[in-house]
Formats: structure tokens, C-alpha cells, sequence
């Protein structure tokens, strides 16, 4: 079992390299066992990738609509939130946060 | 701007899955061609998401004026083509995009000089609406990916595309299609064998037909010449494509079912991109044609169960998230003080408004309502 977490195959990377292994397995080329293979090197790359290379940081405010926590898992829904990176702000009229514990992860309830 | 290394992170996730997964592909026995058609299916549908600026798709593509790209004397400059060699050279459809710019800017040189001997191509009338439409490349069947990373254009020296030079009456040129040649002082020539253009395409000055070798057909005898030919003459192709459909009928009865088959096509595309319905099972409209039944009077049909709790739309499910503005991370403290909520997250990545960004760390302030 991989020890890194696959929320990342949620992203735009992710979901593109997902349906590339669908069409390689629909055209027979590679078998599913070899996709989840990849898919466990995605997992493993992306988080390396992440704490490696990026270094940028952020800050976001916003109202929150809805809060769960399941499974050592946070999940936010945030109405109009706003986003200032290193020198733009983004808005949006809603977002989804999900978000996995870290090593030494602590949360309040 | 934290997006501009997005794409410079993809890339480095994508040669890394690459790498570490080709032990993987040979154990399972695929061979390595396999793996290149992966790298090249994510990447370019990763492109098609269009998120970020991403270092295998940029390619300075039709950025340059026409004086820079041509020159009246020499001939094409191959140095500026040098430049787009070796990002074209990964991607087909951009080398395409590539050939196609290079002859409308040949075609545009020549109308702004008036030389009138120029085959000029003729330009289709479209609707103003026709203009608008923007297909996906990734939809298109019929793109293929090219395994071998390799330009699908033979590379032109400067002597093979040469611009015009004044042309004298001497030396006037022949299209296939015209029966008789007049020249500027008014006089019929017949067509010349070592002049005539017996290639149906597209040729430029000081260029040689291709021979029929070249076409991959072979001469025959009973081949007919294009000048005894009763139907329109072609203009948009190689005449000799004429030659493998035997008659201007079974020709017509191929138009037919290519234009058939080209139109199940577009039906298939459209089909996949449709609107996917989500209120329901397609079976609810079936309650429409059935004939209405009598309801008891007693019956509460305005009842308050109808009617939502709200007047927004109900929250989608934990799967959909397609579409949606997204947060994908990790976190490291949560802590909350009566309705005041305060995070510190790490590693992840932002979706946004079609656009994906990335941070290291990010503090949150919310206000639960």
C-alpha cells in the first residue's frame, strides 16, 4: 500500500493523467494493475514535487459554509473567498478545500 | 506570480512518473513506444485544460513578420526557422499549424507585391457566427500523436521555396488546369512538358513538379491527361488523386461516403461533449407522454415538502468536484474560537477560475455564519 495520499489525482494533472490511462486500458495497451502502478508514482512525485520546489506562499479569507472532519480529513466550503498570493488576488464565489493530515498535523475540535 | 511555475512544476511531476514508471512497463511488458504515448496523451491533455503555461507547448508559432521569416532575394531564411525547430518538434498539430501559416505568409507576401501569376488560394465564405467556434484539439479523432518526437515536414534548405522574381512573358506559369497559356503579349502557347505543372497542389516559382514517384503511383498507359478531362478542373489537391476513384462517378459516390463518415464523426464528438443530465434518471421524462392521471382532490399537491429549505441549489456531492474551484493540500493546524475559524495549510494546489496555482504554505481566516 503506497504511503502517500491520492487526493492529488483530484487535480488537473492528476484528472489528465487519469484519462490517459483510461484510453491506454480501453485500447488494450496497458493493463489497470500497470495504471495504478503510475498512478502510484503520480502520488508519490506530486507530494515530493510540492514540498520540494514550491516555494510561494498564500493567504485566504472568507465566510465558511460548511465544515467537515471525517476520516483525518478536513473538508471546507468557503463562500467568496479571496486569495492573495505573492503579489495577485484571486476571487471566487465558492471553493472547496480538502485537505489531509500532515505528520504533525493537530486539530482543535 | 505563482502560476508561472506551475508549469515548470508539471513537467518535472510528468518526467518524474515517466522515469520511475518505466521499470514498472517492463516488467509488465509493454514496450517503451507505450510509455512515450502516455507522456505524450498527458501532456496533451493537460494542455487542453489550458491552467497554465506549460514548457512543452510553447512554441513561438507565427510570431514572426513576413520580412523576417522571407526574404525577396534569398529565398526562405531557414535561420528563424531554426528557432521553432526544436519546440515544434514535439508537438504534430503545432507543426501543422506551422506549415499552414508559412504558406498564407508566402500567399500574403505575394498579393502585397501584385504579382498576379501567383496561385492565390481561393478563401471560403464563412458566416460570421462559423468564425467563432473554437473546437478542442483533443477531441478531434483524427490527430495523431507522433511517437518519435519528430517533425512530419521534411526540413526545406533555402533553394527549395524560392520567392518571386520578375517574371518576363519568356517564362510565364502554368497552372495543369488551363488549357492554353497567353502570355503577356497576348500569344497562345501550348503547355510545355518541361514547364507544365502536372502536380495538382500548390507550387511555387522556380519549383519542379513532384513525380509521380514521389506521389507513390506508378505510370500507367491508360493514365488520362488532365486536359482531356470534362469535369471542373481540381484545384484544391493533386489531380492525380482523381486517378484512384476510376471515374468522376464512383469519384462523387467517394465524396459521398467520406462526407458521411466525416459527419458520424462530428455526431460522435458532439455527443461526447454534450450536457450530461444530473437531475435525474432519463427515464423521468417518460412520465410526460404517459396520459395524466386523475389525482384525488384531497390531495396536498402544493405541500411544503415540494418546496426547498432554500432558494439555492443544493450542494453537489463529494465526487463532482470537475468543473469546480478546488483546494487539494495538507494541513497543519486547525483551530477554531467561537465562529472564528483559523487554518495553516501546506503543500497544495489551488484551482481556480480555469487556472491552478501552487503554495508551499497558506494561513486561512474564516467566519463561519
Amino acid at each position: 500500500m503506497s504511503q502517500y495520499y491520492e487526493l492529488y489525482r483530484r487535480s488537473s494533472i492528476g484528472i489528465s493523467l487519469t484519462d490517459a490511462l483510461d484510453d491506454l486500458i480501453s485500447q488494450g495497451k496497458i493493463s489497470p494493475q500497470l495504471a495504478m502502478k503510475v498512478l502510484f508514482n503520480f502520488d508519490k512525485s506530486m507530494t515530493e514535487a510540492l514540498a520540494e520546489k514550491v516555494r510561494s506562499r498564500l493567504t485566504f479569507k472568507g465566510h465558511l459554509d460548511t465544515y467537515r472532519f471525517c476520516d483525518e480529513v478536513w473538508t471546507f466550503i468557503i463562500k467568496n473567498p479571496s486569495f492573495r498570493f505573492d503579489n495577485e488576488t484571486v476571487t471566487s464565489n465558492k471553493i472547496r478545500i480538502v485537505a489531509c493530515a500532515t505528520r504533525d498535523s493537530s486539530a482543535n475540535r | 506570480m505563482s502560476n508561472s511555475i506551475v508549469g515548470e512544476v508539471y513537467h518535472h511531476v510528468i518526467l518524474d512518473v515517466i522515469a520511475n514508471s518505466r521499470s514498472d512497463f517492463e516488467e509488465n511488458g509493454v514496450d517503451d513506444a507505450t510509455l512515450r504515448e502516455l507522456q505524450n496523451l498527458w501532456q496533451s491533455k493537460l494542455v487542453a485544460t489550458d491552467v497554465a503555461t506549460f514548457p512543452w507547448a510553447q512554441a513561438p508559432v507565427g510570431t514572426f513578420p513576413i520580412g523576417q521569416l522571407f526574404d525577396p532575394v534569398s529565398g526562405l531564411r531557414t535561420d528563424s526557422l531554426d528557432v521553432t525547430a526544436p519546440a515544434v518538434a514535439n508537438s504534430p498539430i503545432l507543426n501543422n499549424i506551422a506549415a499552414i501559416r508559412a504558406v498564407q505568409q508566402m500567399d500574403t507576401f505575394a498579393q502585397q507585391h501584385g504579382n498576379s501569376n501567383y496561385y492565390s488560394p481561393p478563401t471560403p465564405s464563412l458566416p460570421q457566427s462559423a468564425t467563432n467556434i473554437s473546437f478542442d484539439s483533443s477531441a478531434i479523432p483524427n490527430v495523431q500523436s507522433n511517437p518519435n518526437n519528430t517533425a512530419p515536414f521534411p526540413s526545406y534548405s533555402s533553394n527549395s521555396l524560392q520567392l518571386p522574381t520578375n517574371q518576363t512573358a519568356d517564362s510565364p506559369i502554368i497552372n495543369d488546369h488551363s488549357t492554353a497559356n497567353v502570355t503577356s503579349t497576348g500569344q497562345e502557347h501550348a503547355p510545355d512538358s518541361s514547364s507544365t505543372n502536372s502536380f495538382g497542389g500548390l507550387l511555387l516559382p522556380n519549383q519542379n513538379s513532384p513525380k509521380k514517384s514521389e506521389l507513390g503511383e506508378t505510370e500507367s498507359s491508360n493514365t488520362t491527361p488532365a486536359n482531356s478531362r470534362n469535369d471542373v478542373p481540381q484545384t484544391d489537391g493533386a489531380i492525380h488523386d482523381l486517378d484512384d476513384a476510376g471515374s468522376p462517378s464512383n469519384f462523387e459516390s467517394n465524396r459521398f461516403a467520406i462526407a458521411q463518415k466525416a459527419d458520424a464523426e462530428i455526431y460522435e464528438v458532439l455527443k461526447k461533449n454534450r450536457i450530461l443530465q444530473i437531475d435525474g434518471t432519463i427515464e423521468d421524462n417518460e412520465d410526460e407522454k404517459k396520459p395524466p392521471v386523475d389525482t384525488p382532490s384531497d390531495e396536498a399537491i402544493n405541500s411544503d415538502l415540494d418546496d426547498p429549505d432554500s432558494d439555492e441549489a443544493p450542494e453537489t456531492e463529494e465526487g463532482s468536484d470537475i468543473g469546480q474551484a478546488i483546494v487539494l493540500c495538507l494541513y497543519d493546524k486547525v483551530n477554531h474560537h467561537k465562529n472564528k475559524w483559523k487554518c495553516v495549510f501546506r503543500d497544495g494546489v489551488v484551482g481556480v477560475n480555469g487556472k491552478d496555482y501552487l503554495f508551499f504554505k497558506a494561513n486561512g481566516e474564516f467566519e463561519w455564519i
